[in-house]
């Protein structure tokens, strides 16, 4: 289905391109925002990258799926934001949560309302080191293989499987503590 | 991948899929169609102005060179009597070295408008 949209945009029927933007924008944006912890900044670069992707359509060669080129683009624009805004950014390495930690469990949150574990979990997520909430969003929302991976964020194999098993044991750390945190609130 | 640690995948999964963001403005996608617009009729009037530089680029090219060549043919068959031989020199020196310079700037134009055509067409 992309593949015919790509066809019509290139020869210059441009409102075709909203089925890109529809299809690709929430995606799009919750990939930004694990990298720029900021609703309006992420919104901007989402915007610029879909700009991009219009602009070097003709240059996407097929080689990768459409989201993973598009993925690579808004990944991009997000660090050229943070670089430009000087904006917080924390790399994986840089915060080390419970290194010590050998198995790994999530904390049941089945029993909260659905709106209740979108915003836990996105809180969670926030915590996280940018590339962490990246690769898990990545790995587990669009279900990319590692060499999808690989191409949006510049890691290699290696690299993201050692940034994927800190990233869920963090998180799962942070929902536990987050629920926690929610249990004495409420207590 | 033994039991466990599939089932722990399809918990990650299963939670990172709740976090999926609605981009918060929702004239997102009119905004961005609008930048898209914007950006096509900046293209096609780029596109005209090309096409007109190339016109003029070429009637420049050819009327100048035609004129200036009528004018210092008509110059020396009207002045050549009157001009004193002590200016002759100079003018001969003047006619090459404004051609050479002409020449310059009309190379320079072609370059400038074929980087700009070239990178016109790797845009869409």
């Amino acid at each position: 289905m992309d593949e015919t949209y790509i066809q019509r945009v290139i020869s210059g029927d441009i409102n075709s391109f909203r089925y890109f933007v529809e299809k690709y924008k929430d995606l799009s944006y919750s990939v930004a925002r694990s990298i720029i912890k900021s609703d309006f900044e992420a919104e901007e670069a989402v915007q610029d990258a879909f700009v991009n992707a219009f602009r070097n359509l003709h240059k996407f060669e097929k080689k990768s799926k459409f989201s993973t080129w598009l993925y690579k683009i808004v990944v991009n624009e997000s660090l050229k934001r943070i670089k430009k805004k000087s904006l917080h950014y924390v790399d994986a390495d840089a915060s080390y949560v419970d290194q010590h930690q050998e198995s790994l469990e999530i904390s049941p949150i089945d029993s909260l309302h659905e709106e209740e574990q979108k915003e836990i979990i996105n809180r969670v997520l926030d915590l996280l080191p940018s590339t962490e909430s990246l690769l898990l969003r990545l790995y587990y929302l669009e279900e990319n293989k590692m060499d999808e991976i690989k191409i949006i964020t510049g890691l290699s194999v290696s690299n993201i499987k050692i940034i994927l098993f800190r990233a869920r044991k963090h998180f799962a750390t942070g929902l536990e503590k987050s629920l926690k945190n929610e249990l004495n609130s409420i207590l | 991948m033994n039991g466990d640690s599939m089932n722990l995948e399809q918990k990650f999964r299963k939670m990172i899929e709740k976090s999926i963001l609605s981009v918060p403005d929702r004239n997102f996608e009119a905004r961005v169609m609008e930048k898209l617009m914007l950006a096509h009729s900046v293209k096609l009037q780029r596109s005209k102005s090309l096409k007109l530089s190339w016109i003029f680029l070429a009637l420049s090219t050819v009327l100048f060179p035609g004129g200036f060549l009528f004018f210092i043919k008509e110059a020396n068959y009207s002045f050549t009597p009157y001009i004193d031989n002590a200016l002759k020199t100079p003018i001969q020196v003047f006619i090459p070295a404004a051609v050479i310079i002409f020449a310059i700037i009309i190379l320079i134009q072609v370059d400038n408008l074929l980087k700009l055509t070239f990178r016109q067409k790797s845009y869409y």
